[in-house]
């Protein structure tokens, strides 16, 4: 029996001034079974996050429905355990004795079902871990034992077993974001749940705390035979762990199926901008198969390569050289900073890059990759050393002060870079800063709106764009005040696959025109496609500066990194164990340029 | 409330704000969310209090800011929440421009007093006796020519803001404010004008710079999110 | 609890608090919270009583502001918590009671009894204790903040009221050598003037140090299970401890928000007051988005760990009881407050007399 039906589900939030929304879900049919574990995949904005609000009761019963217009807001049915959850039903009201629509089904899922949301600050609602993985318990009024033998064992679980005995004494902020995203999944695996839903539990986190995260589910998986329903964009994770895959977009169901059914259809997730993994991509576009299917992992892929008969020689591919006369446009010399508290964020950081280079600025969190690009941009002024952007001394109080006309930062959330109500004001809100005449405002901001392609939102309120739309916003306000240097932080984070792919595109466009770009982010696969150099940053200090293809092709220096390269990276490492003479490959592109070009010479 | 629902009680009262009433709410409990809301909401109002008075560094003292920037925000905060926005004044003010500066518990549960008292009375001013008169109790006739369709009295809003709040609110606030700080012994008589005057013009200018910009770009955003109070509660 | 587990707990030696964090393992960490926050408030109104005690009733309660300060002092070095006050947010406080001293030796002239002269300037340019507490205060304050500007206001200040009472009344062991400078400027006071200045400087040094004492080691989860203590309902409770809870997360959004202002190039040109004012308005637009999407997240979290239907909630290690030592606490300060308060007796007078 299923342990989750969805019959033709539809689901429209409800508007309280002007215009309807439209449906966001429209139509959705599936089940999961107990013990199944099912990967949600689809575009930013398909619908997934309100999905997993409709799987467990939080539509309708936190996003309510106007009484009178039930049926206009829900369609079809869910039934969770057997039992309704969600569906619209005429019954008698009491007061009138009439017929009238109702919204029926379960009041509450909890505890047999758990949500994890994707912000783990916004779930942390104690002020102590303790507390927070009891909270649940306390709710249910389970006895004091009961609650703290079930803590104990659900910290374990997750990884944080050696924090118990201080558990009453660890405050959230001294905990980072993935040990929160743990702590969370701690709490709810106490209440012994049947049903977990994760909704995108790793896309605000570093590698390190993805990695817990991911740790932590196995973990479930094996211990208790609870069903899984996941969102996620990463395909390794989906491709390790599910069972079976939906694929929506615009709230419909595009693609259902096991795994391996869904991951082969390359083309379909290239329409809609889905992450397929880089093996996929590679294996699609070179014609590989493996078993009747394109590759899924690395293994695969080496056998698919073997099975061709495909070997790869030659040189590596060219990477642009540096014109030697390229001015330094950014040097650091020496460069430490402390926080307040005394933790020590850098430790003597030097390295000069070159105006018009595109450098990734990589390491885990606590790394000092924040720190540093702060400083460079003119927002951190207490630091010891040198630094100097376009020849400009940012010890130079005056200077710091002027950093913005050349430096323009990009923060990772769009929510706290947006201060006005329509997007032309927005872009405008730095060039009025700049104190830019106003015949040149106009032009400039449309400028901007154009390259990002967003000009048909001009009058928009930033508010309400999607997304990506927010996103590309904020790259467009900063491009309108012309800056030699952008710095972006973690582009490409919560984006999915179209929308990565144009940010990034946009920013080789505008590297090639002249500015130089420094990319913070954790995404492996951006750095092999994006960048062709590097900086490594390790405990504040820099762990190596120079070629992407160097450094991952280099084992020793990712592990002591603690990175783990892209998996067309990982694969050119596996596959030059038993070809050594093979190029050094770093990404999609170079593999298949490299794979075609091997099967045409095989072929000749 | 519906955008139809909207339509249809607006075509029933004569203003589209008719539905912001005195009452204690829409008939709707407060709901977990609504209460997270004015919880995280005072927690904003505690920190942009002490951020006030911290701001100008040693010239501020005694808890008074020559420009207490947050008195705005909570004026507006309970023009859309009620009782939720008077209570984050006052709260924040007690912790964020009291204890958190270095008031003591006494003298900033006592001052604090002068937090309470304008917001409590703007919200009984304009939803009681003004909203019926067609002026706008959340101030959008400040920034807005029409508001849903209805065009506004702006020149009206505005003498009426400037005496109501700028003048006579203020001028108990500071009196309330400065007079407890006095009688509490934190301030010497000699200097009570001096201390008042800064009191008054400081929350003045807060308030004459500062409302147009939120109403303007914020009262939008909550309403289109179904979040404004339509009474005291909920 | 198992070896290894006494052994995880002793090590850790900070736990956080309101503001920065405290020792663990020390009295003022067993206190329960209704206890410091009795002792705050027993302590801020012995403030208030002991510098509002009018001159024609005896003057006010030096000796026992003083008396107040070293205890709140001692309670900080205790707590761990002194190497905090010279961060830059509680230096800010220093300033205040030096301020508080001005604003009182100048604006209370209704003071009864005889007028004293106080130099402005007497003539001529101290060197002596008077420079060694200008460059001693200029020193520290400048070596945390970096600032001149920071730093030489306070240092003159003090440098100047060190010159100007005539504490040490130019006295030879004070005062090394003269260097004739301007001629001699005094103005004349009530001689009660520098007392109530005095003890006003020092009242309000009390209040602050007592309320930072509270933040500095108050925990903001023994303020929920001081509420349920108190009878509050568990929801009520948590509603409360929420506020808390969001103030961290809020002053670090607020921070965000400011930096990318500042790097959309508000600081840039130079900008009159309005138009910085105008700055902080906008800042509200990403905080109040960030506050509804905050709780809109929250809510949903709450709802999905079960809290809309909760109905018998445990209390799981909610709640401190009170021991021996908080009311051996409170005891002390009532009689303390009966003894000054009520009864209107004076240490200052006491000891003196």
């Amino acid at each position: 029996m299923p342990v989750l039906e969805v019959k033709d589900f539809w689901w429209k939030y409800r508007s309280f001034v002007g215009v309807e929304n439209p449906y966001t879900l429209k139509g959705l049919s599936f089940t999961v079974e107990k013990g199944e574990f099912l990967g949600i995949i689809g575009p930013s904005g398909a619908g997934k996050t309100t999905l997993c609000y409709a799987l467990t009761g939080i539509i309708p019963k936190v996003f309510t429905v106007p009484r009178g217009r039930e049926r206009e807001h829900i369609k079809g049915e869910i039934k969770l355990f057997d039992q309704t959850l969600t569906k619209v039903e005429q019954v008698k009201d009491e007061k009138t004795g009439r017929m009238v629509d109702k919204v029926v089904g379960m009041k509450q899922t909890a505890p047999r079902v758990g949500l994890l949301l994707q912000d783990p600050e916004n779930q942390f609602l104690r002020m102590d871990l303790l507390h927070e993985i009891s909270f649940g318990m306390e709710l249910l009024g389970l006895s004091e034992e009961e609650i703290e033998s079930r803590a104990k064992e659900a910290l374990e679980i997750v990884g944080l077993g050696p924090l118990w005995p201080i558990a009453d004494l660890v405050h959230p902020n001294e905990l980072s974001g993935g040990q929160k995203q743990r702590a969370a999944i701690a709490s709810f695996i106490a209440l012994r749940p049947e049903v977990l839903v994760l909704d995108e539990p790793t896309s605000n986190l570093d590698p390190e705390g993805k990695l817990g995260i991911i740790q932590a589910i196995d973990n479930i998986k094996k211990e208790y035979d609870i069903t899984i329903i996941l969102v996620e964009h990463n395909p390794e994770v989906i491709q390790k762990y599910a069972d079976k895959v939906l694929a929506i977009n615009d709230g419909q169901a595009i693609a259902y199926g096991t795994t391996e059914e869904v991951y082969s259809q390359c083309k379909l997730f290239e329409e809609n901008g889905l992450y397929s993994s880089d093996i996929a991509r590679i294996g699609w576009k070179a014609g590989l198969s493996y078993n009747g299917r394109v590759p899924f992992t690395v293994d695969e892929m080496i056998e698919a390569c073997n099975g061709r008969n495909q070997k790869l020689l030659g040189a590596n591919p060219e990477d642009d050289p540096l014109d030697p006369s390229d001015k330094e446009i950014i040097s650091v010399k020496d460069l430490s900073y402390s926080y307040e508290d005394g933790t020590q964020a850098l430790k003597g950081v030097t390295f000069t890059i070159r105006q018009g280079e595109c450098v990734g600025l990589i390491g885990q969190n606590g790394a000092g990759k924040s720190t540093l690009s702060k400083i460079i941009s003119g927002l951190y002024k207490k630091f010891q050393g040198e630094a100097k952007v376009n020849g400009l001394d940012l010890r130079d109080r005056k200077v710091i002060q002027k950093i913005p006309c050349y430096v323009g930062y990009v923060f990772q959330n769009p929510d706290n870079q947006i201060f006005m109500r329509k997007v032309y004001d927005e872009i405008a809100y730095g060039l009025k800063n700049l104190k830019v005449p106003q015949q040149e405002v106009d032009p400039r901001v449309k400028e901007a709106l154009k390259s990002v392609g967003l000009l048909s939102k001009i009058d928009e309120d930033p508010m309400f764009l999607g997304k990506g739309e927010k996103r590309r916003l904020t790259v467009a306000s900063i491009l309108a005040m012309n800056p030699k240097i952008m710095i972006v932080d973690e582009p490409t984070t919560g984006q999915d696959f179209r929308m990565s792919e144009d940010i990034m595109c946009l920013l080789e466009e505008l590297n090639k025109a002249g500015t130089t770009i420094l990319v913070i982010t954790h995404d492996m696969t951006l750095v092999s496609e994006h960048t062709k150099r590097v900086i490594v940053m390790h405990n504040g200090t820099v762990l190596y500066d120079g070629s992407t293809r160097c450094f991952f092709s280099n084992e020793e220096l990712l592990d002591e990194a603690d990175i783990i390269p892209p998996m067309a990276a990982r694969f050119s490492l596996e596959y030059k164990k038993k070809n050594p003479l093979a190029p050094d490959l770093m990404n999609v592109k170079e593999w298949v340029t490299a794979l075609n070009q091997g099967k045409q010479t095989e072929s000749a | 409330m519906s955008g139809e629902e909207k339509t249809e009680s607006n075509t029933k009262s004569k203003y589209p704000w008719s539905n912001y009433t005195l009452k204690w709410g829409r008939g709707e409990p407060v709901s977990t969310t609504q209460y997270v809301l004015y919880a995280v909401q005072i927690a904003a109002v505690i920190i942009l209090s002490y951020l006030s008075v911290t701001l100008l560094g040693p010239l501020s003292y005694s808890g008074i800011s020559l420009f207490y920037f947050v008195y705005p925000f909570f004026l507006v905060f309970t023009l859309w929440w009620g009782i939720w926005g008077i209570l984050g004044a006052y709260v924040g003010c007690v912790i964020g421009a009291g204890l958190m500066v270095g008031l003591g518990p006494v003298a900033s549960a006592a001052y604090a007093i002068s937090d309470f008292i304008p917001p409590l009375l703007v919200f009984i001013i304009y939803r009681g006796l003004l909203a019926n008169r067609g002026i706008d109790p959340l101030w959008r006739d400040l920034t807005n020519k029409e508001v849903a369709g209805v065009k506004t009295k702006r020149v009206t809003a505005w003498i009426l803001f400037i005496v109501i709040n700028g003048l006579i609110l203020n001028a108990i606030s500071a009196e309330l404010g400065v007079g407890i700080e006095n009688y509490l012994g934190l301030i010497p008589s000699g200097a009570y004008w001096g201390w008042w005057a800064g009191w008054f013009f400081g929350d003045l200018l807060a308030m004459i710079i500062i409302t147009p910009v939120l109403v303007k770009g914020l009262t939008n955003l909550v309403e289109r999110q179904g979040l404004i109070n339509g009474g005291w509660i909920t | 609890m198992a070896r290894d587990d006494v052994e995880a707990r002793t090590s850790k030696k900070y736990v956080r608090t309101f503001i920065f964090s405290m020792k663990t393992g020390t009295p003022i960490e067993k206190l329960h919270v209704l206890t410091k926050f009795f002792m705050i408030a027993a302590m801020s109104v012995l403030a208030l009583y002991m510098f509002d005690i009018p001159v024609s009733k005896g003057g006010p309660d030096i000796i026992g502001l003083i008396f107040l300060l070293t205890i709140v002092f001692v309670l900080l070095i205790i707590s761990g918590t002194t190497k905090y006050l010279a961060n830059s947010y509680l230096l800010l406080a220093l300033p205040v009671p030096i301020s508080e001293f001005i604003w009182w030796l100048f604006f209370n002239g209704g003071l009864p009894g005889a007028r004293e002269a106080f130099y402005l300037w007497p003539g001529f340019f101290p060197i002596g204790i008077s420079t060694i507490v200008l460059v001693g205060v200029f020193g520290v304050v400048y070596y945390r903040t970096k600032s001149f500007v920071i730093a030489i206001i306070p240092a003159l200040l003090l440098w100047w009221i060190t010159v100007m009472a005539g504490v040490f009344d130019f006295s030879s062991w004070a005062t090394w050598f003269k260097i004739s400078v301007g001629a001699v400027d005094s103005f004349t006071l009530p001689s009660a003037s520098v007392t109530v200045a005095l003890s006003k400087a020092l009242g309000f040094a009390v209040l602050i140090y007592t309320s930072f004492l509270f933040l500095l080691t108050t925990r903001d989860s023994e303020i929920a299970g001081a509420m349920r203590q108190l009878g509050l309902s568990f929801k009520k409770a948590f509603f409360i401890a929420l506020i808390f809870r969001s103030l961290n997360t809020l002053l670090i959004d607020y921070e965000n928000i400011r930096i990318a202002q500042t790097a959309r190039a508000a600081g840039v040109n130079r900008k009159n007051v309005f138009s910085k004012i105008i700055d902080l308005a906008y800042v509200s637009i990403p905080l109040v988005a960030t506050m509804i999407r905050r709780s809109t997240e929250m809510g949903v979290a709450l709802y999905a760990r079960g809290f809309d239907a909760a109905k018998k909630v445990t209390e799981f290690k909610e709640t401190k009881g009170i021991t021996y030592m908080d009311v051996t606490v409170v005891a002390i300060l009532s009689v303390f407050l009966i003894y000054e308060v009520v009864l209107g007796h004076n240490i200052n007078h006491m000891i003196i007399r």
